[in-house]
């Protein structure tokens, strides 16, 4: 396998004349965005379905001539005040002629314009031509239109985790990734992707597939093969991976639904395989799907029962192998839409999902059975500069829903809210709703207020959320609750410095043993986090941090605290190469006091690394534009704990103290 | 006497990192070390030597503590050159630290790199000994990057790991600490520098330092600082006059007392101050 991507890569090397539009300024962007979006997951992840999201409007910018106002929300950074800026400006003066023009847009903010950059564009056309031609002439395939996006990847741990030297993992030690994607024009894509995990035996342990024709006439779009559907806020239908709450207070409260997409990550759960289509008739869209698709369980051996659904994607031991697309599940469903006029939109959905083996009725879970039927209805409502929405989802028990509002008073002052109700008995299969457990959608009661005002010192984005688990849950033993607000103010002091200064406070009912009886206890944890960043000229970026973390649980007396400390250095100096280092330092009391640390990483893959214990990580990435068209990047990182014996656990074991990586990959678009 | 001097020290290295105590520079100890986004005299060689890139000007420097916390044994002493030249900043500084049974001395090379007059970067190659008498020595390399920045023309920003590659002696990690420090420093007048920097050692809690340095009239500069872990607090005067400037500084350990040193640092074309001189050089006012 690999000696064939080489060989491909080899021949390619040689017909890349064609030119290819994306920069590296876009790159930059794009990167910055997704810093502010992942930073606050409290969890590990590596997660490349959050870059591939925003990937599809670089491949497909939204034209903001043509785009409504719903379409244009689905862009993070812009609230409903500047995206009717921009809808008003086409209304008044016509056209936009170029991207430049939003800079003469008054009143639009500077630093949502560029970074709007990367994921818009300007049809050459007006508006009316292009709609009529769209709709009297299918355009077929051209070869001389043809685009290719081909990344291969390679990971390697320099150290050998347990799993290996034990020989419990059956595979290599190698990560490797390789997709191809080709676009024709603006109609055609057609996806080819392979996965390997470490310790994997087979090179195509995961392999996912799609062909894509999208806006001919009244095709929507169609997919065949892997794909994804987000309809509403998510209770019943939603992508495997949701943004959740983040430093940016007004984006991922309401979720701005894509409806039918190709599914082109590497995730190996909750994707839809089979086929799917969306057509527009005058105001209304009709969407069907149907998904054939095997999924890992753990099965019970003498029922037959599934007992868990692993959704890690591993198959490197022989049990995990064994439990490999052991059981699958058939899903048909409909969805359609009404749009009476640009600015509403609502829709109702129902879907059928058949298990080859049921599920074992778990006490927390509460799902069992093999048959599940979903209905759904949802709506989204701008009226000047207030915007409604809400989702309502009925899984022939309960109902879960979602409300909420979003007003612009000015366009320096943003306010949301969203009331959540996810009763206990709602059992959610393919939802991905608003919450503090991401992904959860049932057990949860919860209501979210954020604004977002620009104040003479910076913007200030403040959020607050209270929730409660009327039921237990997964981690909890009786029923429970929390709360949470978090401020960030970023400003700029001087030209070219930019300063966040952040603060979190959560308190959370966590579960204890005190005097050998499992309990809820009050868990309080404060952050404080400052962080500098400067551009001493436009080919540098300098920027420190500095993160203190407090953690306390009082009935049980634990007082934890951490700190991290950075400093980070990027050169973009020659046009063709970007260079980025970065030196941490840590030192918690433990890994309930852990800082998370969101790093630069290869291109689509995103690192969010809790620190915890005592020590340094660093590490160095340099990303080379060898041709136009094709770009070699590589990250060294180690991970270093002086005081430690050995790293990790389980199989993943290391019986060191030192954790290091070497990836390299090649991307080539032409 | 002796041995128990060398059971001394080396039981405080045990507790505190093994490697020469505190940076040198009269000054610098003077503002408790805080100095990382100041960093402009010959000194900066042992702390952060990206500023050296802001001095234009040759600069020799002499540096001695005689009996640290009353102890004669553990008596040290630097020097450093600096040499600006056409592509950087070039500097050598040594440092012996001990006495005939124990003793630790060290040279390090650096270059800093003036980028657009606001941004200047340092590299560092040090060569550290230790030696025993009747066990022989050890000996290793590690390297330092830093960097300072100019926010404004008031207010600077640095930066700096010492011992990247986190190298040791002999097979036990970390005999040679791994050290971010981060800092900022702010001239509130032209000759007012309030300074603060966060340090924090691999294997210590992180400790805060302050440090003010006051030129009360052209001939005379008064400085105090203080930080914590180890709480300590700092104070010295420095007296300039033509090409040369004495310094002295005095601190006190939380736990181990009080410690004076001086030095002496010769300005080769020097005409005004320290100050003033750097501000003249980048163009800044």
């Amino acid at each position: 396998m690999i000696k064939s991507t080489f060989s491909l890569i080899i021949l390619f090397k040689f017909f890349s004349i064609l030119t290819f539009a994306q920069v590296d300024t876009t790159y930059l962007k794009t990167e910055d965005i997704l810093e502010e979006l992942i930073d606050e997951t409290s969890e590990e992840s590596d997660n490349s379905e959050l870059f591939d999201r925003f990937e599809y409007y670089i491949n497909y910018p939204i034209d903001i001539n043509t785009a409504n106002l719903s379409e244009l929300l689905q862009l993070p950074l812009l609230d409903i005040s500047s995206a009717n800026l921009i809808i008003d400006h086409r209304n008044k003066f016509g056209s936009f002629f170029s991207v430049q023009e939003l800079f003469a847009i008054r009143g639009l903010p500077l630093e949502v314009i560029n970074k709007l950059l990367p994921f818009i564009a300007v049809s050459k056309k007006p508006i009316e031509s292009i709609t009529e031609k769209t709709a009297d002439k299918i355009p077929l395939p051209k070869l001389s239109n043809i685009r290719f996006n081909i990344r291969s990847r390679f990971i390697n741990d320099l150290q050998t985790r347990r799993g290996f030297t034990e020989e419990r993992y059956l595979g290599s030690k190698l990560k490797n990734y390789n997709r191809i994607l080709i676009r024709q024009g603006n109609n055609y894509q057609l996806g080819f992707l392979t996965d390997k995990d470490p310790g994997e035996t087979s090179f195509t342990d995961f392999t996912s597939f799609h062909f894509m024709i999208k806006d001919i006439g009244i095709i929507k779009s169609i997919v065949l093969g892997d794909y994804l559907l987000e309809f509403g806020q998510g209770l019943a239908l939603w992508s495997p991976y949701a943004i959740t709450k983040s430093t940016d207070a007004i984006y991922p409260a309401h979720k701005n639904a894509r409806g039918l997409r190709p599914y082109t990550s590497s995730t190996e759960t909750n994707f839809l395989r089979g086929g799917a289509a969306t057509f527009q008739i005058d105001k209304f869209f009709f969407t069907a799907f149907y998904s054939q698709n095997k999924f890992d369980a753990n099965i019970e051996s003498e029922s037959g029962f599934i007992t868990s659904r692993p959704v890690d994607g591993f198959h490197r031991t022989e049990s995990e192998l064994l439990r490999k697309y052991s059981a699958e599940e058939k899903i048909l469903g409909g969805v359609i839409q009404y749009q009476p006029i640009s600015l509403m939109n609502m829709g109702f959905l129902a879907y059928n999902v058949n298990l080859s083996r049921p599920l074992l009725a778990s006490s927390t879970l509460g799902m069992s059975g093999n048959n599940f039927n979903y209905l759904s209805f949802f709506y989204e409502a701008i009226y000047k500069n207030i915007k409604f929405v809400g989702e309502f989802a009925y899984d022939m028990t309960s109902v879960a829903s979602v409300n909420g509002l979003q007003f612009s008073l000015t366009r320096n002052f943003s306010f949301v809210t969203a009331f959540r109700n996810y009763p206990r008995n709602y059992s959610n299969f393919l939802g991905s709703g608003f919450g503090e457990r991401a992904g959860a959608t049932n057990n949860e009661i919860g209501f979210y207020t954020g604004f977002r005002w620009r104040i003479p010192l910076g913007l200030l984005n403040v959020y607050y959320d209270q929730f409660k688990f009327p039921y237990r849950t997964f981690t909890n033993v009786s029923p429970s609750e929390g709360d949470e607000i978090l401020t960030e103010l970023v400003s700029k002091p001087f030209t070219n410095t930019e300063t966040k200064i952040r603060f979190k406070y959560e308190n959370k009912d966590v579960s204890q043993t005190i005097d050998d009886l499992r309990q809820v206890t009050k868990r309080l944890r404060q952050s404080v986090r400052i962080d500098i960043a400067h551009h001493p000229s436009r080919t540098i970026r300098l920027r420190s941090r500095v993160e203190y973390n407090y953690f306390r649980i009082s009935e049980s007396n634990i007082m934890e605290d951490g700190l991290l400390v950075f400093q980070d250095i990027r050169f973009n100096g020659l046009s063709d190469l970007v260079v980025y280092g970065r030196f941490i330092i840590f030192y918690t009391d433990s890994f309930n006091s852990a800082v998370y640390e969101y790093e630069n990483d290869l291109t689509g893959v995103m690192t969010n690394l809790p620190m915890y214990g005592e020590g340094l990580r660093w590490y160095f990435i340099a990303r080379y534009k060898v041709l136009k068209s094709f770009t070699i990047s590589l990250k060294y990182s180690e991970t270093y704990k002086p005081k430690e014996d050995f790293l990790s656990s389980g199989n993943n074991l290391i019986p060191n103290n030192l954790d290091n990586r070497i990836s390299f990959q090649i991307d080539m678009n032409f | 006497m002796k041995i128990l001097v060398l059971f001394a020290l080396v039981s405080i290295q045990f507790t505190y990192p093994l490697y020469a105590q505190y940076n040198p520079g009269a000054r610098q100890i003077a503002m408790s070390n805080s100095d990382v986004a100041l960093s402009n005299d010959v000194f900066a060689v042992f702390n952060n030597p990206s500023g050296l890139a802001q001095m234009n000007w040759r600069e020799v420097g002499v540096y001695y503590s005689p009996a640290p916390f009353g102890i004669s044994e553990m008596a040290n002493g630097y020097i450093a050159y600096h040499e600006p030249t056409v592509f950087g900043s070039l500097s050598i500084g040594g440092m012996t630290y001990g006495f005939d049974l124990f003793r630790e001395s060290k040279i390090k090379l650096s270059y800093a790199y003036n980028y657009l007059n606001k941004f200047f970067g340092g590299v560092s190659i040090n060569y550290h000994n230790y030696s025993i008498q009747n066990y022989g020595s050890q000996g290793a390399f590690y390297l330092d990057i830093g960097g300072l920045t100019y926010l404004t023309n008031e207010f600077k920003l640095g930066f700096i790991v010492h011992n990247l590659n986190r190298a040791s002696l002999a097979n036990v990690d970390d005999q040679i600490p791994t050290v971010i420090n981060l800092g900022v420093s702010y001239d509130l007048m032209d000759v007012l520098s309030v300074n603060m920097a966060l340090e924090k050692d691999i294997s210590f809690k992180p400790s805060i330092q302050f440090g003010i340095d006051y030129e009360l009239i052209e001939y005379l500069s008064l400085r105090t600082g203080f930080s914590n872990q180890p709480s300590r607090y700092s104070a010295g005067i420095g007296i300039n006059y033509s090409i040369f400037s004495l310094d002295y500084a005095f601190f006190t350990h939380q736990d181990l007392g009080l410690t004076h040193q001086t030095g002496v640092i010769i300005s080769f074309g020097k005409e005004m101050s320290r100050t003033k001189m750097i501000k003249k050089y980048l163009g800044l006012n």
